[in-house]
Formats: structure tokens, C-alpha cells, sequence
């Protein structure tokens, strides 16, 4: 058995078991107990929930458990069954969904009042950008009849004389296309919340999304720094991990381009909004997809950058075994030059051979620990 | 375990008292102004005045952890700094070696060592990231070797010139016990440099399957050089690991070069050294010393890494039948025990109950929580070892009160917190309901904090 010959079957094993679509690959949840740290939630064939548990065999492959059959097998930390009833009131469950309730679960102080206060300021920092993004919204319609930002607050004018301007304009961007004045503030802020996770180019402050790929762009470079002058062989999960970061990165700013594309003229929300607005939700929804699960790994570096090589290497290691796979239909040539079998090795090898989670019992330094970079992540 | 201290040496006594005292009073000042002194006397360089001050400031720069200048004298004891105890803690005849030592020692080696070469250590060390130690291990070889031979003159000195000795150290023959340890270590210095880089930070807790096979490697290659440079090796790893029991594991599986007495003799010493080393560390439990000081939480860490690291060796001491180890050892455990019911048990519950709900009805502020948070994990801890140390019906009665007031006092702040127009529970009172029930989570885990939790959201809905 030749190593090219491994490499070919774990390629070719990579390639079959890689999911199809996102949905397939499922969406990470931001679980506390440690066994359950990045699992995937999907639905089976059935539509039960199921989990693809990256942390359960540690380095040996994935397990896949439903959701009842959990409990008999680890306690769960009260975080995690609380967020599980959240998620199972949710008719569908996209990142931007589970995030949303994973923040009002972690707002309630269950996991800690450092994760809580950090919930609660992303809470609110979304619904300030929303603002933001809707008000971006209204300026850019009222260039349609020349109103600028400007006009809105000229000195002397108070905040409802902008509100009663601002109306008047958008009554008459409304009669460009026969509507009522309210439905056209009715698409801005459909339009407005569509976009807002990733926010609009012109906004004088990144969306969230946005930022997240400034931020994996920040965690493929420090990754591949550690590939160059590790030397151990954890240097080459460094060079795994910042390819797949940097793949992933590709993908995610051609979307984020499409997304600002399609965003840049106005008159579009003005003559076909409803086309807009789904172009939108789709390119959200794919940035979303793509990003989703990075920012916890990228929190899980920033927590060792001073910290000594070893914990470092070994840091690498988890992060390269909890990596988000991308979709058969996103697989491009760029993990191909790999030795994917080297990496499976390696992986295997810097697994601590401590680890026991046979007697059932939480680890609550564990769970504290992830606790923490949960109100690390932006 | 400590029958004798060795004196301290050399430099007049007002002088050393005044830099103590100094380092007494910046111990008195926020960490900010703190580390902002110890980087000024940094810059002063290697006195061993200034050593005093440190020595003063040692239990807080453990804890803030600030980036050390490789002052030259600091890398040439870097490959010991696992064998060294500070005077109020070293043992005798244990392989570990007296911080009192190692100036005078510095002192007198660095006169037999060039000084070009001390001078290019020096300057190709300002060049790298302290914190690299594999780069350091190349760099300051050469100086570790050149120390190695300048040691023996120091020691061969010591031996014929009773005089150079007792300016130097003291009466204490002690001292040359040290030295030899010392000279053994800095013989495979840069072999322990570069595995401890290869491995986690101490203390090891856990070790990778890759870990694992350094460590191996590094006995095997070493081993066939010649088997007795295996131990200063053994020695430092075995300091650095919480359960050095897995390392006498590993030694009995590895294939040594040289003989199998000469393998035997090994792992006999390095049981005892072992063993010896954690009485040591547990003898200074039942003392009234700074180094037990502190919050229940790291007090509660301290005492689980002894247990774990005594745990670790049952078997070991087992295999030796030597009765007074395993008397020692049954001692060890009782004094943890009586420590762990005594500074962490005692009053943990009011405490805790004082962090989560003295507030006169009002909300704990973050850092409260945190501080219950803590306490909470401590008796956790404490629950854990409980077993192994004999202690399990006190330290469970003592989680079943915390928890208790715990409960009591949550349900006390839900009745008397406000609740919406509709009924509903307030988000103060929700809030509190969630502190609570973080702390029965802790104390009594995630079913019975669940089953709390449907119980008041029924109740109080």
C-alpha cells in the first residue's frame, strides 16, 4: 500500500462523505457541553434532528447520534436542553436562526454573566446596525429625488422635522411607482433586515458578517504564520486549516461582491423589490452557510496567540478536526495538493490521551472554558 | 521532609533586608504598578540583592506572569528551573536544589566561563522571542556546556579549599549535593530545553499520543548514549507533570540501553524521587505559609493536583513494599483531606451565599456571581477528591448545605422580586432565578438543576 495510493482512497472517502449541500453538512450549534462542542444539527430522513459530533471520538472520525439518544450517552450542561427546546420550536434552521437563538438562551445567564453581558450587547449591536442599514436604505432611495443625508439634518432642524422630510421623500420615491408611501417603507425594512448580518458597503461600519471575514482573512494568515515556523508537525494541520480558512474566504468575498453588486443601485428596490429581496436572503444565506462555525474556531486561536507553542500546536489540532467541510458543490482544486492522509495521522496523534468521557460526569472546567469563548466571539 | 534550611548565603544582612522589604511593599500595589517596578528592577541586572526583591514578589509574578528579559544568568538555570524550591520549602536529599544556591553558584561559574562567549549568548538571545524555547535551547548550548565544565571546577574547587566554599556558600555540604544535580542537569540542558518545548506548559496535564512518542524518543536516544543521562532528564519532566506516576509508567515500558539493574536501580530512584518530591509538596500543606493562601478555588486546584499526582504513584509505591513510603502516603492524604475541610469546606456555603445574594435584594453584580462561581467549583473539586482523600460524608454534607441555601435563597428572591403586569417573572427575578440555578448546576449537576428549573418556571411564570 502505497502513501499515494492512502491518500487517493481518503480523497476519494473525503469526497464521498463530504455533505452535498450546507444543510446536508449541517449547522453548528454553540453547545457547552464538551462532547458536544460544534456538533452539526440536521434532519435525518425521517426530519428528526440528528447530530454530527466532530469532539465525540476525538480525531477518529464523526459520530452521528439523534438528538434522544444523547442524553444516555452524556449529561447534558442545562445550556445546551434549554437552547435544544429553543431550536426545536424553529421551523427551519438556518446559522443566522440558531445564532439568534443561541444569544437569547446565553442572554439569561445559564452559561455564565460574562457569556450573558456579551449576548446581550450582540443583541443589541443587531438591532443598531439594523437601524443602521435600514436608515443607508432610505438615504440611498432619497438620492432617487435628490434628497441627500444632508438635507435631512441641516442645522436648526429637529429630529421630527428629519422624520417629516425623510416621509415626504419617500412619498414621492413611493409615486415614482404608483405605491403606497408605506409600502415602500415596508420593503425597506424587509430589504433592511434581509441584509444587515452582512450590512451594505457604503455603511460606515461593517456588518457582522462582514467583519467575520475580515477576521478569518486575520486567522488564515496567523495559521499559515504557524505552518511556516512551527517545528513540529503540527505545522502541517496549520497549513490544513489556513488553506480550507483561505478556500473558504475565496468563497465567502465572492459572495459578499455579488451580495454588494446587487445592492448598489436603488432603483432596483424602487422597480422590482421583490426580486431584490430574494436575490439577497440567497447571498446572505450562502455567506452565512460558509462562515458559519468559523468564529468560534477563530476565537479558540485568539485565545492561545501569546500562549507557548505547545498550546498552540495543540490548539491547531483541535481546530483542524472541528473544521466546517465544505459542500461537494463548493469543493474546488484548492485542498487537493494535500496529503489528506498525513493530516488523518497527525490529527490522530495530538489527541490527548486523557480524555475520558466514559464516566458521564461534565467536566465543568470544560464547559467554563467554552463558556469563555463564547463571550470571546464577536 | 524539611529537617534543616541551608543559610542564607553571602551578602550583609541589612542590605538583603532592605531589597525583601522593598519587594514586601511593592507586593502592597496594584498589578498595574506592580509589573511597571518589576521591569525597572529588571534593568538593574543580576544582584543578588535584587533577587530578594523578587523573591518577595515571586507568589504574585507567578500569578501575573509578565514577559521575563533572558537575563543571562536566568537561561543558564533555566533547564533546573523545575528543581528549584524557594529556602522556606526546599528539602534535602531529594535532587532539588535551593534558590539561596544558585547565586553564589552564578557567581563563581561565571568566572571560569569566556566571557566572548557570554557576550554572544547574549546578543543572539535579544534577537529572538523569549518565549521560543526550542530557538533558545540552540543558542545558549554553548553556554550550558561551558557551565557544565566550569561547575566541576567550582565543585573540584569547593572539595580542595574549604575557604573558597564557605565564602561562597556556606558551611551546608549540602550545597554540593545541589551542585551535582545541577551539573547532571545542565549536561542534557539543551536535550530538556527542547522537549520542554515539545510539550504543553506545566503542569502537564494531559499528553498527546504525540507527546507521548517525544518523550520516548527522547529516553530511548538519550538511553543509548548512556542510560544514566537519562535521569536529570527524568527528574525535570517528572517535576513538570501533575501526575508524575504516568511518567515511572512510561520508564518501565521503554528500553534503556545499559543493564537491567542499572534500569532497575533507575526506576527505584526515580520512584523515590517522585514519591518524595510529592510528600514534600504535601508536607508544606499543613503549614501556615504564604504559599497556601489564597482563593478556595486555587486552593481547591492545589489540593486536586497533589491528590491526582499521589493517585498517580499508588502503584508504584505499591511495587516498592517499603512501609514507611506507604505510611507517608497515607499521612500525605490525611493531612489534604484535613487541609481541603479546613480552608476550602469550612465556610464556603456562607460565603457563597454572601457573593450571590447580600445584596439587600438586588441583583449580584458580574464579578459577585463570578466570585460564587468559584467557590462553587472549589467544593466541586473538593467532591472529587473526596473519595481518595477519606472526606467524602463531610464534603458531601457540606454540598448538600451550599446547595440548599443556594435554593432557599433563590426562592426567596423570586417571591420578592417584582413581577410584570402580565404575571410573569421579571428579568430581574430571571436573572436571579439563573445565577441560582448555575450554582446547583455546579454543586449538584445540570438534572437537578433542570429539574429545579421547570419546577420555579412553573411556580413563578
Amino acid at each position: 500500500m502505497t502513501d499515494q495510493g492512502d491518500s487517493g482512497r481518503t480523497r476519494k472517502l473525503m469526497e464521498e462523505f463530504a455533505p452535498t449541500t450546507f444543510e446536508e453538512r449541517g449547522v453548528t450549534v454553540p453547545f457547552t457541553t464538551p462532547l458536544l462542542s460544534q456538533a452539526r444539527l440536521r434532519r435525518d430522513a425521517n426530519e428528526r434532528f440528528e447530530f454530527l459530533l466532530p469532539n465525540f471520538t476525538a480525531g477518529k472520525g464523526t459520530y452521528v447520534l439523534p438528538w434522544k439518544g444523547l442524553p444516555n450517552v452524556m449529561t447534558l450542561t442545562l445550556h445546551d436542553r434549554l437552547l435544544f427546546e429553543e431550536i426545536e420550536k424553529l421551523e427551519t434552521h438556518s446559522p443566522e436562526q440558531i445564532r439568534s437563538c443561541a444569544l437569547t438562551v446565553q442572554a439569561t445567564g445559564v452559561c455564565g454573566p460574562d457569556a450573558a453581558t456579551r449576548a446581550v450587547s450582540l443583541l443589541d449591536q443587531d438591532s443598531q446596525y439594523l437601524v443602521l442599514t435600514q436608515f443607508i436604505l432610505v438615504t440611498e432611495l432619497l438620492k432617487l429625488v435628490n434628497i441627500s443625508a444632508a438635507d435631512l439634518m441641516r442645522p436648526g432642524m429637529t429630529a421630527d422635522d428629519s422624520k417629516r422630510v425623510a416621509r415626504q421623500a419617500l412619498a414621492k420615491v413611493a409615486a415614482m411607482v404608483d405605491i403606497p408611501p408605506d409600502d415602500m417603507t415596508g420593503r425597506v425594512d424587509q430589504l433592511g433586515e434581509a441584509v444587515a448580518p452582512v450590512g451594505l458597503p457604503q455603511a460606515p461600519k461593517s456588518g457582522r458578517l462582514r467583519t467575520l471575514a475580515d477576521r478569518l482573512q486575520a486567522f488564515a494568515q496567523g495559521t499559515q504564520h504557524f505552518a511556516e515556523t512551527d517545528p513540529s508537525d503540527a505545522a502541517m494541520l496549520g497549513t490544513y486549516v489556513s488553506t480550507v480558512a483561505n478556500h473558504t474566504l475565496t468563497l465567502a468575498r465572492q459572495r459578499i461582491g455579488k451580495l454588494d453588486a446587487a445592492c448598489r443601485d436603488a432603483r432596483q428596490i424602487v422597480n422590482d423589490a421583490p426580486k431584490l429581496h430574494k436575490s439577497i436572503q440567497e447571498f446572505v444565506a450562502r455567506i452565512s452557510w460558509l462562515l458559519d462555525g468559523w468564529e468560534f474556531l477563530i476565537a479558540m486561536w485568539e485565545s492561545v496567540k501569546s500562549e507557548p507553542s505547545a498550546s498552540k500546536q495543540t490548539a491547531i489540532s483541535d481546530i483542524s478536526r472541528l473544521l466546517p467541510m465544505i459542500p461537494k458543490e463548493e469543493i474546488s482544486a484548492a485542498t487537493e495538493s494535500l496529503d489528506l492522509d498525513a493530516i488523518q495521522r497527525l490529527q490522530k496523534k495530538w489527541v490527548r490521551v486523557n480524555q475520558d468521557w466514559r464516566t458521564g460526569v461534565l467536566d465543568m472546567d470544560a464547559v467554563m472554558r467554552l463558556e469563555s469563548l463564547k463571550a470571546a466571539m464577536g | 521532609m524539611n529537617d534543616k534550611k541551608p543559610a542564607a548565603p553571602g551578602s550583609p544582612a541589612s542590605k538583603t533586608s532592605d531589597w525583601a522589604a522593598l519587594g514586601a511593599d511593592i507586593m502592597r500595589l496594584p498589578d498595574r504598578k506592580l509589573l511597571q517596578i518589576y521591569r525597572l528592577l529588571e534593568q538593574v541586572g543580576d544582584k543578588p540583592e535584587v533577587s530578594d526583591a523578587f523573591g518577595a514578589m515571586r507568589p504574585r509574578l507567578t500569578t501575573l506572569r509578565p514577559p521575563r528579559r533572558p537575563a543571562l544568568s536566568r537561561l543558564f538555570f533555566l533547564p533546573a528551573e523545575d528543581m528549584l524550591d524557594d529556602v522556606g520549602h526546599y528539602s534535602r536529599r531529594l535532587n532539588r536544589i535551593c534558590r539561596t544556591t544558585l547565586s553564589p553558584c552564578w557567581q563563581a561559574v561565571r568566572e571560569h566561563i569566556p566571557a566572548a562567549l557570554m557576550q554572544e549568548v547574549n546578543q543572539e538571545v535579544a534577537l529572538v522571542d523569549y518565549r521560543d524555547g526550542a530557538a533558545i535551547a540552540v543558542l545558549v548550548e554553548p553556554l550550558w556546556q561551558a557551565g557544565a565544565e566550569a561547575l566541576d571546577r567550582v565543585m573540584a574547587e569547593c572539595q580542595n579549599n574549604l575557604k573558597y566554599k564557605i565564602s561562597l556558600f556556606g558551611r551546608d555540604d549540602d550545597v554540593q549535593r545541589q551542585l551535582g544535580t545541577l551539573r547532571q542537569i545542565l549536561t542534557v540542558a539543551f536535550r530538556i530545553e527542547k522537549l520542554k518545548a515539545a510539550l504543553p506548559p506545566r503542569p502537564i496535564l494531559d499528553l498527546a499520543e504525540s507527546h507521548v512518542e517525544i518523550i520516548r524518543t527522547a529516553l530511548i536516544d538519550l538511553g543509548k548514549e548512556d542510560a544514566s543521562l537519562t535521569q536529570p532528564l527524568l527528574l525535570v519532566l517528572a517535576s513538570r507533570m501533575q501526575r508524575p506516576g504516568e511518567l515511572l509508567r512510561m520508564l518501565g515500558e521503554v528500553r534503556l540501553g545499559g543493564t537491567v539493574a542499572e534500569k532497575e536501580t533507575l526506576t527505584r530512584e526515580m520512584s523515590g524521587y517522585v514519591v518524595g518530591n510529592l510528600l514534600r509538596q504535601t508536607s508544606d500543606f499543613d503549614r501556615e505559609n504564604l504559599q497556601v493562601q489564597g482563593d478556595p478555588a486555587s486552593l481547591a486546584a492545589a489540593a486536586e493536583r497533589l491528590t491526582d499526582g499521589l493517585n498517580s504513584v499508588n502503584d508504584t509505591v505499591q511495587g516498592l513494599r517499603d512501609k514507611d513510603i506507604t505510611a507517608k502516603m497515607k499521612n500525605a492524604r490525611a493531612e489534604i483531606g484535613h487541609f481541603v475541610l479546613k480552608n476550602i469546606c469550612a465556610d464556603v456555603d456562607k460565603e457563597l451565599t454572601s457573593a450571590l445574594f447580600g445584596h439587600d435584594g438586588a441583583l449580584p453584580s458580574d464579578e459577585d456571581v463570578k466570585k460564587a462561581e468559584q467557590l462553587a467549583l472549589a467544593l466541586r473539586r473538593s467532591s472529587k477528591l473526596a473519595g481518595p482523600l477519606g472526606i467524602q460524608r463531610e464534603v458531601t454534607a457540606k454540598i448538600n448545605e451550599a446547595r440548599q441555601q443556594v435554593v432557599d435563597n433563590t426562592l426567596a428572591a423570586l417571591r420578592n422580586t417584582p413581577r410584570n403586569r402580565d404575571g410573569s417573572m421579571g428579568a430581574d427575578a430571571q436573572r436571579q432565578m439563573f445565577n441560582g440555578l448555575r450554582m446547583v448546576e455546579i454543586l449538584s449537576g445540570s438534572d437537578e438543576a433542570e429539574r429545579l428549573f421547570r419546577e420555579w418556571n412553573a411556580q413563578f411564570r
